[in-house]
């Protein structure tokens, strides 16, 4: 319910310029901790990312042009985690890339919180 | 220059083994797949994983869990009881075997339809989940408990020696198990309906296992009851890894009831 609240907030605000400031905000807003920067050459698969830490997780976070190539990046994501707990998970155009490289979500309680934030529709009312 | 053969082939072994962990270091180390919530672990109070996605860990599950996960497109999914392992979500009491449509679960469809992966539950008696019986499968509600009225096909009968070892998981572990009036059963249910405990006093000295026979024994108390190919009726409430029997009444064919002494009080049937 809080969730769909802050995304009604988000929404009606009409502040957001971009996928990556949207989810941002909900996870500040929901999570805590959200710290991202530029990839540059870091990028997975040539995606426009932000890399960092959300909630004491290692995140990437990409913009693909289309749902396609997205979902191919998804297997790089997962090269990306390693392994170790983590996710890479597609959601239309976007790419989320998360791992617990520092095993501070045991139960991983966080990365499901983190993930389920960004899997939401983005036109949830 | 001239090496004896013996040098040739240790500089080659020495290279081999040198060129290995830059092999390694090339490759895409990608971790255990699975597709939702799990235990962690085989120990109970390790907790559980309620990352709902799929995702992956470093390792498979562990060997003594194989029999509680199925294989749903390259994900492992854990289909047993959750509740011993700290599962703190919604929970759905079942009695007996019974189909778990894979795809319904993981959201991929609404609706179980012919050709969609079933995999089986081959849990005994009263047991959770953390799902609901799926549509398009014959459930019947009865007691708050779901029981399975439909047919069970031959891939049921063919994955039952596999994966029925996943009780002996229950059998090491705290359970709370949902309580169940088995004479409430719906008159379609078809499946096992009975258990084999072995145990004494301190629930220490357990066996159990299904079949058409009844086999209820209490070591370190002078009895012993034995029944064979009957409708057993008992109200079950299992706790602590084993079940309580509130009521234990069999029809007919009661075949021995004698004292023992407690040397001679195991007797259990076929397994």
């Amino acid at each position: 319910m809080l969730s769909l609240s802050v995304a009604a907030l988000l929404g009606c605000s009409g502040a957001s310029a971009s996928p990556h400031e949207d989810i941002e905000r909900l996870w500040g807003l929901q999570v805590g901790d959200v710290q991202l920067a530029e990839s540059g050459d870091k990028a997975i698969g040539g995606g426009d990312c932000k890399t960092g830490m959300v909630a004491g997780l290692h995140v990437d976070l990409c913009v693909f042009k289309d749902a396609l190539s997205a979902d191919g990046a998804r297997v790089l994501g997962l090269e990306r985690i390693g392994a170790i707990t983590g996710a890479s998970l597609v959601r239309e155009h976007l790419l989320l890339v998360i791992a617990d490289r520092d095993s501070v979500d045991p139960h991983g309680k966080k990365l499901n919180q983190v993930a389920k934030l960004f899997m939401q529709p983005s036109d949830a009312p | 220059m001239h090496y004896k053969p013996q040098i040739l082939f240790g500089l080659c072994a020495l290279a081999f083994f040198l060129a290995i962990p830059s092999a390694q270091a090339k490759g895409k180390t990608v971790g255990h797949k699975y597709i939702g919530v799990h235990p962690i672990s085989v120990s109970a109070d390790d907790g559980y994983c309620v990352i709902e996605f799929p995702h992956v860990h470093r390792s498979a599950p562990p060997a003594k869990h194989k029999a509680l996960y199925r294989d749903h497109r390259g994900q492992s999914q854990f289909i047993a009881d959750p509740t011993p392992y700290g599962y703190e979500g919604d929970t759905h009491s079942y009695y007996g075997h019974h189909p778990v449509a894979v795809e319904v679960i993981v959201g991929d469809v609404a609706q179980y339809e012919s050709g969609q992966q079933l995999e089986f539950c081959y849990l005994d008696g009263a047991h959770y989940h953390g799902f609901e019986p799926q549509p398009g499968l014959t459930f019947e509600v009865k007691g708050g408990v779901s029981w399975y009225v439909g047919e069970l096909p031959g891939a049921y009968v063919q994955g039952k020696a596999k994966y029925r070892r996943g009780n002996r998981v229950y059998t090491t572990i705290n359970v709370t198990r949902p309580t169940v009036d088995i004479e409430a059963r719906p008159v379609g249910y078809i499946g096992p309906i009975f258990d084999v405990h072995v145990y004494d006093d301190g629930h220490r000295n357990r066996r159990h296992g299904n079949a058409n026979v009844d086999v209820d024994v209490h070591v370190g108390t002078p009895s012993l009851e034995i029944g064979f190919d009957i409708p057993v009726f008992r109200v079950e409430s299992r706790s602590h890894g084993h079940y309580k029997h509130k009521k234990h009444k069999h029809k007919k064919h009661k075949h021995r009831k004698h004292k023992r002494s407690k040397s001679h009080g195991k007797h259990w049937g076929r397994h």
